[in-house]
């Protein structure tokens, strides 16, 4: 059955038609949402709660692309979750007091659970040195640039998925690119040779 | 036309690195980057980063994310059924309704008052006329009482301060022995009030008789009633007269008439109209209360 045919039999409250579009889009929701939250968990949750307002709102799905319809149900939710995030953060702030009412000098908060550099290969430093890289971004530059570079969208795609101009998206895009390079150029070390290659080739 | 680090051109370099730009702008930048080195360094800067960005590990989901059909279960509000809208109706329009019988009030209970005041005065005037004035005469002089109980003719206003001298109740002091002292009074509280009132000369020829001071103490009763008659002569159609002349005692002379039936009626018609709106009140509140709680705590 294809795409079309799917849609159609879910918006007839067709459940198991709805469930294998999910099955189709969900990796992808998955990753756009992991990348803008920085937080898997977040992810988990705003992926899960975007297919459920998907559902009970596909009658407002007037054609075109599923993939942009479905990741702007995704992408509107990440901005109320980071919003959400901004209003409530989780993190605790407040030093951590023991028994003896001494204040804690490594307080939990402070912890880094993260594996120790030594146990990471190049690759995944350089992932996580490109995945912090992103977090650092403003909201709305790192939608954009995870769509498009990241999960290669296509401009249009993203114009509608955020619900803005084209302009607005390639301007947005562009910056992103630029603070994203300024950045990585603080992990030289960590490239690829293929990527160091490219660089001293270029210079 | 050298390159400018401006966002402008920043967007067409990241655009052409995308194949987004215009074809006409794409070739000219084309050019430019064949001709400028540092414009090429920043391009391929460009395409490192999106090169490391695409590079990244795709995230594997942790779980599927199909929907059962609980979760998809929208919660229904329930609507809030006919009472309520019919309570905020009913609370609209009992304030609508108190609003009308302030307005009713204002505008038409004014004019009914002072109808009611105006009615009752040539009522009273009908039954004055009418009243037998036989009766009159057999009671003796008619008393006008200003608030307190007086002496008849001979206290008014500052009985009670002076009791005794004039004021006190009926038949407690002898009108000889109150006499003397109620000369005393008329010279002096009343001096005022009867050099600003005008007064005719026979008047003052008789008070001029009347004042040699020192035969005054102990005098006759009869000398001070001629005093105060003589006072009082000149405005004999005041009510505040003591004492009528002897040809007008006996005319009003007449006992007190009942109070018309008619003004207590009329004046009945407000506190009802009190209590409508009070009711009215009450209910408009209470209802738009009850509209207010029963959807809470069903939706609740």
């Amino acid at each position: 059955m294809d795409e079309l045919a799917l849609i159609n039999a879910a918006q007839n409250d067709d459940l198991d038609a709805f469930n294998r579009l999910i099955l189709a889009h969900q990796e992808l929701a998955f990753n756009v949402a992991c990348r803008i939250l920085v937080n898997p968990d977040a992810a988990e949750d705003a992926v899960q709660e975007s297919f459920i307002s998907a559902y009970n709102s596909l009658s407002s799905f007037r054609g075109g692309s599923f993939k942009a319809w479905l990741l702007r149900v995704v992408t509107n939710k990440c901005y109320d979750e980071l919003r959400r995030q901004k209003r409530r953060p989780e993190t605790e702030l407040n030093p951590i007091i023991d028994d003896s009412g001494d204040e804690i000098e490594s307080p939990t908060w402070l912890e880094d659970d993260a594996p120790s550099p030594e146990e990471h290969s190049e690759q995944a430093l350089l992932a996580e040195a490109i995945e912090e890289c992103i977090s650092r971004l403003p909201e709305n530059f790192r939608i954009v640039a995870v769509m498009i570079d990241v999960q290669d969208f296509e401009y249009q795609e993203v114009a509608k998925a955020i619900g803005k101009p084209l302009g607005t998206v390639k301007s947005r895009l562009a910056r992103a690119r630029h603070k994203l390079r300024d950045c990585l150029a603080h992990f030289r070390e960590l490239w690829d040779s293929e990527f160091r290659l490219e660089d001293e080739v270029s210079v | 036309m050298k390159w400018k680090r401006t966002t402008r051109h920043w967007t067409e370099l990241s655009a052409y690195l995308d194949g987004q730009l215009a074809p006409k702008k794409a070739a000219r930048l084309q050019q430019r980057l064949s001709r400028d080195a540092a414009l090429q360094a920043e391009y391929e800067d460009l395409l490192r980063t999106r090169a490391m960005l695409r590079s990244l590990p795709k995230r594997r989901v942790p779980r599927n994310f199909t929907l059962t059909p609980d979760m998809v279960r929208a919660p229904r509000r329930q609507k809030p059924g006919f009472f309520v809208p019919v309570l905020r109706f009913s609370s609209s329009a009992a304030a609508l309704m108190l609003m009308l019988t302030f307005a009713f009030e204002l505008i038409g209970g004014a004019p009914l008052m002072t109808q009611t005041a105006q009615d009752a005065a040539p009522a009273m005037e009908m039954i004055l006329e009418n009243a037998p004035a036989e009766t009159a005469a057999d009671e003796g002089p008619m008393i006008l009482v200003w608030g307190k109980q007086t002496v008849p003719g001979l206290g008014g206003e500052m009985a009670t301060e002076m009791e005794g001298l004039g004021g006190g109740p009926q038949g407690d002091i002898p009108l000889a022995d109150a006499a003397p002292e109620m000369e005393t009074m008329v010279m002096e509280e009343a001096a005022p009030a009867i050099a600003e009132a005008p007064m005719p000369a026979a008047a003052e020829k008789e008070i001029a008789r009347a004042m040699p001071s020192d035969e005054a103490e102990g005098a006759p009763l009869e000398e001070a009633a001629v005093a105060e008659k003589a006072y009082t002569a000149g405005s004999e159609d005041s009510v505040i007269l003591g004492i009528p002349p002897e040809e007008e005692q006996g005319q009003i002379q007449q006992t007190a008439p009942p109070i018309p039936a008619p003004l207590p009626e009329r004046r009945e018609g407000m506190p009802s109209l009190r209590w409508l709106q009070v009711g009215l009140g009450t209910f408009a509140l209470g209802a738009m209360l009850v509209s207010f709680l029963i959807p809470r705590k069903r939706y609740s």
